[in-house]
């Protein structure tokens, strides 16, 4: 059944136009924003940041990606059939976190490794320092944030919301919260996603793997007590 | 087989549904009748699993909806026209859900071909037409071969032709064996399509029976008299109990006696009488007179 449940979810992808849009937008957002940042880069720029550049942009997408497919079922009604065909309802959200992450770790697989090796002024080889956690943060993160985003959209079941939520966490609350205290600033989504490719991956994964499970488990919960 | 077991469903201090009990038997089309706002749709829903009853429980052929191993292929619903979305095409809406419920991907085809959507299994449902969107909803309900059938307003939105297609699609489904409900606020398409009506009013059962009887219910016990000897006649009907108004001339408005004792009363003293017609007020007046007390969203009279 779970089975069923991601094969469901895997066509519901692919068969509208908004998440395809957000996929297609991530990849080249990872690609052009690394290799436009590495050219216009001043010199003394470490070049593996540059070219990470892009992947800022694409957490953007992601997250859009991650909201849309849980939002778009609620105001369609969709969600209603969904939830009949299987009633137990938490393996459609487990589905649709599988299918959201897989398709983004494989978009930010094929993409990341071409942003920070592929032409551009200072090449980065895979053997300099850092460069394997800067490349396995890059995905770590984006793939993280797609899976908040969507436990962020199924909780409030509406899109606008969603997005804001999930772009403040990403983008505007690291920097405001960081104006405060600095160590509560690294326990925020965005800042833990950026450190797990500048500086340590795991400890950073971990709080942003906790954020995704924390959405994702208030999601699954608030979906068995509400009526659908 | 479904039944609904003194089940009550409040939203906050609002009870939308209030205590329903009534059993949905196999091999007949119950109609499910109420004005807006009685709580059909949220029985519907109850029924479905999508909403949890505050109080009492539904099963369907004897256990709470969730509990079936195949619930699609247990019962079928449609609940809302137009909840697919705009943005897809009928074929992957479908394939989606069928997926879903682990259905062979043939059953998508199947379901287009009996709701005559075959055409436009490649067009976004945002382009459909109301009809169209009915069509694809009721394909969808039907898409795991359910036992149990339940449709909501399933005629909104259909041309007189779509009307016909429902009427007979839902004849059949009964004819199979299926257990078959369909919603409507209008007594007189469930008087073409039903065998046994289920009225509910504010949430409350009003009526649980077959549609005959509460069309014999309906008649308001008036019958009307042709005679050329009217004023004859109404001295020979004239009693306590009994009242006697002509509204056009030749024609008594006859309450308090059966056909039977008027007909018996004008041979035996020989006057001629041309017509007597037990007078039936239109069914859709004797539904709102039903549910005129308990109807909630009722107009204020002036």
């Amino acid at each position: 059944m779970t089975f069923g449940a991601l094969r469901s979810e895997w066509v519901k992808l692919w068969s509208l136009r908004a998440p395809v849009w957000a996929v297609a937008t991530a990849g080249v957002a990872v690609v052009a924003g690394g290799m436009l940042a590495a050219g216009a880069a001043p010199p003394g720029v470490d070049p593996l940041v540059a070219r990470l550049e892009g992947v800022q942009y694409a957490r953007f997408a992601v997250a859009v990606l991650g909201v849309l497919v849980a939002t778009s079922e609620y105001s369609s009604g969709l969600m209603r059939w969904t939830f009949a065909a299987v009633p137990a309802r938490w393996p459609v959200l487990v589905a649709k976190a599988v299918v959201v992450g897989g398709v983004t770790a494989l978009v930010a697989l094929v993409t990341v490794p071409v942003a920070v090796f592929a032409g551009g002024p200072g090449p980065v080889s895979p053997g300099d320092a850092g460069v394997l956690t800067a490349l396995g943060g890059a995905v770590g993160q984006l793939v993280g944030i797609a899976v908040f985003a969507l436990g962020t959209g199924a909780l409030v079941r509406n899109a606008a919301a969603g997005i804001g939520i999930v772009i403040g966490a990403v983008a505007i609350l690291p920097g405001l919260i960081g104006t405060v205290s600095a160590d509560a600033a690294r326990f925020v989504p965005g800042r833990a996603g950026e450190a797990m490719m500048t500086d340590t991956f795991w400890p950073n994964a971990a709080i942003l793997l906790a954020w995704a499970a924390a959405g994702l488990a208030g999601a699954a919960y608030l979906l068995r007590r509400r009526d659908a | 087989m479904i039944d609904v077991l003194d089940v009550t469903k409040r939203y906050g201090r609002t009870t939308v549904v209030d205590g329903l009990r009534f059993t949905v038997e196999p091999g007949r089309v119950t109609g499910f009748l109420g004005p807006n706002g009685a709580g059909k749709s949220t029985t519907m829903r109850m029924i479905g699993g999508l909403d949890a009853p505050t109080a009492g429980r539904v099963t369907v052929a004897g256990r709470a909806y969730a509990e079936h191993d195949a619930p699609l292929r247990t019962l079928g619903m449609l609940l809302e026209a137009g909840a697919a979305h705009p943005g897809r095409t009928a074929e992957a809406h479908l394939r989606a859900l069928a997926a879903a419920g682990s259905l062979p991907r043939r059953r998508v085809d199947d379901v287009l071909a009996m709701v005559g959507l075959q055409s436009a299994a490649g067009t976004r449902v945002g382009t459909f037409s109301l009809g169209m969107r009915q069509r694809l909803g009721i394909a969808t309900a039907l898409l795991g071969d359910p036992a149990a059938v339940l449709l909501d307003e399933p005629v909104n939105g259909l041309d007189p032709d779509g009307v016909r297609w429902l009427r007979e699609l839902l004849r059949g489904l009964a004819a199979e064996g299926r257990t078959v409900l369909v919603s409507s606020h209008l007594m007189s398409e469930m008087t073409l399509t039903a065998d046994h009506l289920v009225i509910i009013g504010a949430g409350r059962l009003i009526a649980d029976e077959p549609l005959e009887a509460f069309v014999r219910r309906a008649g308001d016990g008036v019958v009307e008299v042709r005679s050329p000897d009217a004023a004859a006649l109404r001295n020979l009907l004239l009693g306590p109990g009994v009242t006697v108004s002509a509204s056009r001339p030749g024609v008594l408005e006859v309450a308090g006696l059966d056909v039977e004792t008027i007909a018996a009363r004008a041979a035996g003293a020989g006057v001629p009488v041309h017509g007597l017609t037990p007078r039936t007020a239109s069914l859709e007046e004797a539904f709102m007179e039903l549910t005129r007390t308990a109807s909630e969203y009722r107009s204020v009279p002036r």
